[in-house]
C-alpha cells in the first residue's frame, strides 16, 4: 500500500530572506532566497528557521500538502 | 575594542556627504534636561529626568560646487544654504566599519555662519538640533555609504547572542539614485541564516535623491541579534548610494 507523505507549507506575511548555504565557507552563503508577503514558501531552504518565521509572525502555516507518494516506504 | 580617535569619520547632512568639506566637529551633544526637586529635609540634591536634547556643531570650508542633476557630488553649499524648514536628518559617522558607532539626529539646521578671515580664510559654522528626538547613537548598517545596483542583502550587525524588547529607531540618508523605486528595510535574524522583515522598519520608498529619513518600530518590538540592511524593488534600479543606522533600544523610553 503506497503512503502518502505530507509536508506543511507556509506562506510569508511579509519580506523573508533565508541564506542559500548555512555554511560560511560556502559561495552560496552571501546569496539569499527572497520572499515577499504573500509568496508561498516551497523553495525554502531545508535549514530554514521555521520556529523564528511563525514566533515572529512572518509566516503562517496553509496547511498540510502532499510532497510525494512512496512504496511502502515511511 | 580599543580606545580610538576620531581619524576616519564621515558626515552626512540631508542626503549630502559633505566629509569632505568639513573640517571639525565641535559639538555631539546629546543631553536630558533635569528639574531639581531637593527637599528641605535632604542633604543632597534631588533630581527629575526630563526632556531629551540632541546637537550636531561643525565648521566647514566653503564650496559651492553644484554638477547639474548633483546630489551625490553637490559640496557643502548646496547642502545647507538653504536653511530648510523642515526637518533634516545629520550622520556622524565614526567609521566606514560596518556596526560602528554613528550620531544621528533629526532636526532644524539653525545656521549658516561664515566668517572671512583678514588672512584670506573663509570658514563657516553650521549647527543643528534635535527636533522631536534626542541625538541617538546608532551602530552602522553600512560601512559608510554603500552603493547598489540593485535588490541586496547587506552584510548584518551581530548585537550578541540576546535579543532586545524595546523597539529600534533608523537613520537613512540618500545620495544618488538611478530607476524606479527601491525600499531600504530592516531585518532580523535569532541564527544569521533567516531573516525576516522587522515590523515598521522599512523606510518610505525611494524615487530621488537626495532624501533622507528617521523611523521607529512600536516601542515593545523584539529586535534579535543580528539586523542587515536590505534594499528590495518594484520597478528596479541600477543605482542607489545610501547610508543608514539604527539604535536598539536596550530599555524602555521614558
Amino acid at each position: 500500500m503506497p503512503a502518502a507523505k505530507t509536508t506543511k507549507r507556509y506562506r510569508a506575511t511579509r519580506g523573508v530572506s533565508v541564506r542559500k548555504s548555512a555554511d560560511p565557507k560556502s559561495p552560496d552563503y552571501q546569496e539569499f532566497v527572497e520572499f515577499a508577503a504573500g509568496d508561498v514558501l516551497d523553495a525554502a531552504p531545508k535549514h530554514t528557521d521555521w520556529a523564528f518565521l511563525l514566533e515572529t509572525g512572518a509566516v503562517e502555516e496553509l496547511g498540510e500538502a502532499l510532497a510525494e507518494v512512496s512504496d511502502g516506504e515511511s | 575594542m580599543a580606545k580610538a580617535s576620531g581619524l576616519g569619520a564621515r558626515l552626512f547632512v540631508g542626503g549630502y556627504d559633505i566629509s569632505g568639506d568639513v573640517g571639525a566637529v565641535q559639538t555631539i551633544r546629546s543631553s536630558r534636561n533635569v528639574d531639581d526637586v531637593t527637599g528641605l529635609d535632604k542633604g543632597a540634591h534631588e533630581r527629575l529626568l526630563l526632556l531629551r536634547d540632541g546637537e550636531l556643531q561643525f565648521n566647514c570650508f566653503f564650496n559651492p560646487t553644484n554638477i547639474a542633476g548633483g546630489g551625490a557630488t553637490d559640496q557643502e553649499h548646496v547642502a545647507l544654504k538653504s536653511l530648510p524648514t523642515t526637518d533634516r536628518v545629520a550622520m556622524y559617522f565614526h567609521s566606514t566599519t560596518l556596526g560602528d558607532p554613528v550620531a544621528a539626529l533629526i532636526g532644524k539646521q539653525v545656521n549658516y555662519d561664515w566668517t572671512r578671515g583678514a588672512e584670506g580664510s573663509l570658514r563657516g559654522t553650521v549647527q543643528a538640533l534635535s527636533d522631536g528626538y534626542g541625538l541617538e547613537w546608532c551602530q552602522s548598517l553600512t560601512a559608510g555609504k554603500r552603493t547598489d545596483t540593485g535588490a541586496t542583502n547587506g552584510a548584518s550587525v551581530d548585537y550578541g547572542a540576546v535579543s532586545t524588547l524595546f523597539g529600534l529607531s533608523a537613520y537613512l540618508e540618500v545620495f544618488s539614485f538611478v530607476g524606479a523605486d527601491a525600499t531600504v528595510k530592516l531585518q532580523d535574524s535569532a541564527d544569521n541564516i533567516t531573516f525576516a522583515d522587522i515590523a515598521g522598519a522599512a523606510f518610505t520608498q525611494i524615487t530621488a535623491a537626495p532624501a533622507q529619513q528617521r523611523i521607529e518600530t512600536g516601542l515593545t518590538a523584539t529586535v534579535r541579534r543580528y539586523v542587515q540592511a536590505v534594499t528590495v524593488t518594484a520597478g528596479g534600479f541600477t543605482s542607489l548610494v545610501f547610508a543608514a543606522a539604527f539604535n536598539r533600544y536596550l530599555t524602555a523610553l521614558s
